[in-house]
């Protein structure tokens, strides 16, 4: 097994370590928050246990108090909360006693931490060798001149390429995953005994993100410093962590190896969460993905017994009665808050089959959407002094002869970094944005300009539903309102009937009726995106551009909507155009796949094509770069180095080829890759010869196989 | 999702909010204002004399139970015409604010929305209006279109127009691409409804805030083109024109003065007041909606 498993399988616990004085130790931890009179006990006797050397992971969807865990431990709670009972040590320091001074002392030093923005956690004034710098003098013994020679070789050994250049540089100079490499170099600075970090890799691509925790498990091994990671990404967890506690509505509610936790989960909830996430090798067409049906219980009024009863698909009678404590379960140490763990069912992963590569028929049906040669450059504005010297207007390539057909009821995803151009790809499609060239042909009428321009019955066949469920709806407007307005607009359905209609389109995104009259800060997030779906239906279109529609929701709540998105189109027979950079996600609800870098297209086929070799080296990279919570899936491993060019007159040549492990010297910078086709619908544009791409070996196979997971 | 799970998906957080904690400032100074406005309006029915009544045989008398702010140099009854004045330093500085708030809206929320060329010359105006002293700008339109009440809230409208206009566009600039406004724009929209029922009922408070502060300067604009001779005439009972005309009194007869000028602080500090809380309470509630 490559680097992503075997972290798991050597887990550096042994008994020895066990016994030894743990570097932090958090008893019977609660905490509560205090707002307009009333509690809420966002944490109630949480028991976590770190050793030197190991990294526990917690993890939790949002609103289960793991980063309240986090913030009593740094003591950073803000002023509404407050530690009610328990104690946290660090080593044998007990870190709730501590005044500000003695605090400041340890943080820093021997507590250092990493948060999810490292945007906001930089100050943008200072340079980046002050900032790292400043620790480092703060808290040893350093001169200027050691201290300088030590932030060099902290910016080194997070493997910024010049680091002498870097610390020169300010913080808006460099990228975000430059910009987490710095904090955790900051972090390093005192060779901390503990770590806490907190979402550390939320929020940048999968490429940067395969990057930092390789870092930091280097450096974990270097420093042997213990780490408190806090997470909701369960793919994280399995590639990187030794034990995990999952902690649900404020309680741990399993704890345990993670080799043991992820392939042999005790408690229902581990089981949900583990089943709700799209498996690579899980299709559409084969079923449905299991949710977790129901809300987080309300913490300010508890519910008897066991915390997840209500939404537990085994619950039984004794689970509201009984009060649940945490349980010792096997015998490896793991532990599990559950009255019926010993009377469930084994568990067994639902897999599609023994293996062996699915074919997909090239598809027939009559596209709804073509794209031909379709190019959106945006001017970058000029500095006064470049108008007066009459330097050439550049543009920004955000999308660059792109060319892709989507059937109709059919399911077309655009995957790719951040900045590759594939939400202005969907933005030029809904008339969000214009097009520079090439053409938009929709149902046998052409697509131009802005919307406004547009027919209103062009407008009502393309909808859009957009990826932030909290600025999706008007907060001043009703659920009623919202999904009324298409229907009124577009003259669909007579006044009288409207509002029969929108308690139609209510409880077919499976909303009761009387949500119609609720406003959207009464609904969780979850529910914004059904009613933006709602929304986007009403007009009863044709396409669906959806831009990352899952990605800021829970993965509870993530297949909720997925299932809901599938049905919908089952029913309607609305193609879409789903937008995102989670593969899992693209794998399980789309029938062709385009891969998209820099503004060109790199490789487009069905998931059984994409997701098996022959790959775009950029696709490989891709695929090995995610992580996956499956102990019995294996990936190869394949990091991206190099710059990435700017999208700014890009040169000639591939656009990968600066980070592009495969590359051909000379004749990737400067020519464009060639179109190699692979049965009726795969197709890669890659220089590489077509015999070597065929003899590429799969990036995700299952353990011990050379099977790939499809 | 099968129906089933309906009942489980709803009610985490109640339909019905508790109400919130009204801060002080805001109980303080809207009651005053209340009264303020509540004088102007019965004002008229509740004083004991009529304001312009002249008593020859006691002018000058200082305060007594008979005049209770004491009489001016004609004899007039100090009480009845500060009460008097209230419904015309009320009406007129709330009218001009009117003026200059629905205007500096609509501006801002074109300027802010529509943007580019528009937006740029539209602001560049306002820079212009701007860069003169408030008091001056509304002194020269007076002075433009001739003194008297009318006019006098004609120029505090213009003075207040573009002070709005700034604080309603940098509002809409933040709400222009919200992805509720874009999904306006995909379903075709005009832009005034955009403008009118997508984007401004979402920027209501910064608008409520921006009003309280332009009413207390409002009031001082008032009383101070009357006490320039550029508002009301004589014989209105203004309480600027009221401290003009009776300043050379100040040391003989000082109630005459008073009274007018602790009538102007009061209200000035009651609306002031009045924004403060506004500003706290929407403020608490933007936090307590979230």
């Amino acid at each position: 097994m490559s680097d992503g498993g075997t972290t798991v399988m050597e887990a550096p616990m042994t008994a020895d370590a066990n016994d030894a004085e743990p570097v932090l130790a958090i008893r019977d931890l609660h905490v509560s928050y205090f707002a307009r009179g009333q509690e809420t006990r966002a944490v109630r006797g949480v028991d976590l246990t770190v050793h030197a050397g190991e990294t526990l992971a917690v993890v939790g969807e949002s609103g289960s108090g793991k980063s309240s865990v986090a913030f009593s431990t740094m003591r950073g709670l803000d002023a509404a909360g407050r530690v009610m009972k328990g104690s946290i040590r660090f080593k044998d320091i007990d870190l709730l006693a501590l005044d500000g001074k003695e605090l400041r002392k340890i943080q820093g030093s021997r507590i250092a931490m990493v948060f999810q923005d490292p945007q906001t956690a930089l100050n943008p004034a200072f340079r980046i060798g002050d900032q790292i710098g400043e620790v480092v003098r703060e808290h040893t013994s350093f001169k200027s001149a050691e201290a300088r020679d030590r932030v060099l070789h902290l910016l080194e050994g997070v493997n910024l390429p010049d680091p002498a250049g870097v610390a020169e540089r300010y913080p808006h100079e460099l990228s975000g995953g430059q910009q987490q490499r710095v904090l955790i170099a900051m972090a390093f600075a005192c060779n901390p005994e503990l770590l806490i970090m907190d979402e550390p890799t939320t929020g940048l691509d999968v490429t940067t993100e395969a990057h930092i925790l390789d870092l930091v498990a280097k450096l974990r091994q270097e420093y042997c410093s213990a780490i408190l990671y806090i997470t909701h990404n369960l793919g994280v967890v399995a590639r990187f962590c030794d034990r995990v506690a999952v902690i649900y509505a404020g309680e741990v509610l399993e704890e345990g190896q993670v080799s043991r936790v992820f392939t042999h989960p005790a408690h229902p909830y581990t089981r949900s969460l583990l089943t709700c996430i799209p498996r690579l090798d899980l299709s559409k067409t084969d079923r449905r993905l299991s949710a977790i049906e129901g809300r987080l219980p309300n913490l300010t009024d508890l519910p008897k017994g066991c915390i997840f009863a209500a939404r537990c698909e085994h619950r039984a009678d004794v689970c509201t009665e009984t009060e649940t404590r945490l349980e010792t379960a096997g015998d490896d140490g793991a532990n599990v808050r559950c009255v019926r763990w010993n009377d469930l069912p084994n568990f067994v992963f639902d897999r599609h089959s023994s293996g062996g590569p699915r074919t997909a028929a090239a598809d027939t049906s009559k596209p709804v959407l073509e794209i031909g040669h379709l190019k959106c450059y945006y001017p970058v504005r000029r500095r006064i002094t470049e108008v007066v010297s009459g330097a050439a207007q550049k543009f920004v390539h955000a999308v660059d002869d792109i060319s892709v057909r989507l059937g109709k009821g059919k399911t077309l995803a655009v995957v790719g970094e951040s900045g590759c151009g594939k939400t202005t790809l969907g933005r030029a499609i809904v008339g969000l944005q214009t097009a520079t060239d090439g053409g938009l042909i929709f149902a046998g009428s052409e697509l131009t300009g802005l919307a406004r321009d547009r027919t209103p019955d062009l407008r009502r066949r393309v909808q859009i539903i957009f990826q932030n469920p909290d600025a999706t709806l008007n907060p001043q407007k009703s659920v009623g309102d919202a999904i009324g307005r298409p229907l009124s607009l577009f003259n669909l359905v007579p006044e009288d009937k409207q509002q029969e209609r929108v308690h139609e389109l209510l409880r077919s995104v499976s909303l009761p009726e009387s949500y119609a009259q609720r406003y959207p800060h009464e609904l969780s997030g979850g529910e914004k995106q059904r009613v933006a779906i709602a929304r986007a239906f009403a007009a009863e279109p044709e396409l669906i551009v959806c831009d990352e529609p899952l990605s800021a929701l829970d993965v509870s709540v993530q297949a909720a909507i997925l299932n809901l998105l599938v049905d919908l189109q089952k029913k309607s027979e609305t193609a879409y155009l789903f937008i995102s950079h989670d593969l899992s996600v693209v794998r399980y609800l789309s029938d062709m796949i385009a891969v998209m870098y820099m503004g060109k297209l790199a490789e487009i086929g069905t998931p059984e094509d994409v997701f098996v070799p022959p790959y775009h080296p950029y696709t490989e990279a891709l695929l090995s770069a995610i992580s996956i919570p499956d102990p019995l899936i294996e990936q190869e491993t394949i990091r991206l180095e190099g710059p990435v060019p700017s999208p700014v007159n890009p040169k000639p040549g591939c656009r990968f080829a600066s980070r592009c492990p495969r590359r051909i010297v000379a004749l990737c910078d400067r020519e464009d890759p060639p179109l190699h086709e692979f049965g009726p619908t795969h197709k890669i544009y890659c220089h590489i010869p077509r015999e070597e791409l065929e003899r590429m070996k799969p990036v995700i196979r299952y353990a011990g196989s050379d099977a790939p997971v499809v | 999702m099968p129906d089933g799970t309906l009942a489980t998906t709803t009610d985490a957080k109640p339909a019905v909010k508790k109400p919130r904690r009204v801060p002080l400032s805001l109980i303080i100074g809207g009651s005053v204002v209340a009264a303020f406005l509540l004088l102007a309006i019965i004002g008229p029915y509740i004083s004991p004399y009529p304001f312009d009544q002249f008593h020859f045989k006691t002018r000058m008398a200082p305060p007594s139970a008979e005049f209770w702010w004491g009489t001016d140099r004609y004899g007039r009854d100090i009480f009845s015409r500060v009460i008097a004045g209230a419904r015309l330093t009320v009406f007129m500085a709330g009218a001009g604010t009117l003026i200059g708030v629905v205007a500096g809206v609509v501006i801002g929320l074109f300027s802010g929305y529509i943007g580019g060329w528009i937006d740029e010359a539209l602001m560049r105006i306002t820079d212009i209006a701007m860069s003169f002293p408030g008091l001056l700008l509304a002194m020269l339109v007076v002075a433009a279109l001739g003194a008297n009440e009318i006019n006098a809230v004609i120029s505090i409208g213009i003075v207040f127009t573009p002070k709005v206009a700034r604080v309603v566009r940098s509002a809409t600039l933040g709400l222009r691409h919200v992805q509720f406004v874009e999904a306006a724009q995909v379903r075709g929209e005009s832009r005034s409804f955009i403008i009118f029922r997508e984007i401004l009922p979402n920027i209501w408070p910064p608008i409520i805030v921006e009003s309280c502060i332009r009413l207390s300067y409002a009031v001082l604009l008032v009383v101070s083109l009357s006490y320039l001779g550029l508002g009301a005439q004589p014989p209105a009972p203004d309480w600027g024109l009221m401290i003009a005309k009776e300043r050379a009194f100040l040391v003989s007869g000082p109630w005459v003065v008073l009274a007018p000028a602790g009538a102007i602080i009061t209200l000035i500090i009651a609306v002031n007041l009045l924004g403060d809380g506004m500003r706290e309470y929407l403020a608490a509630r933007k936090v307590a909606d979230e």
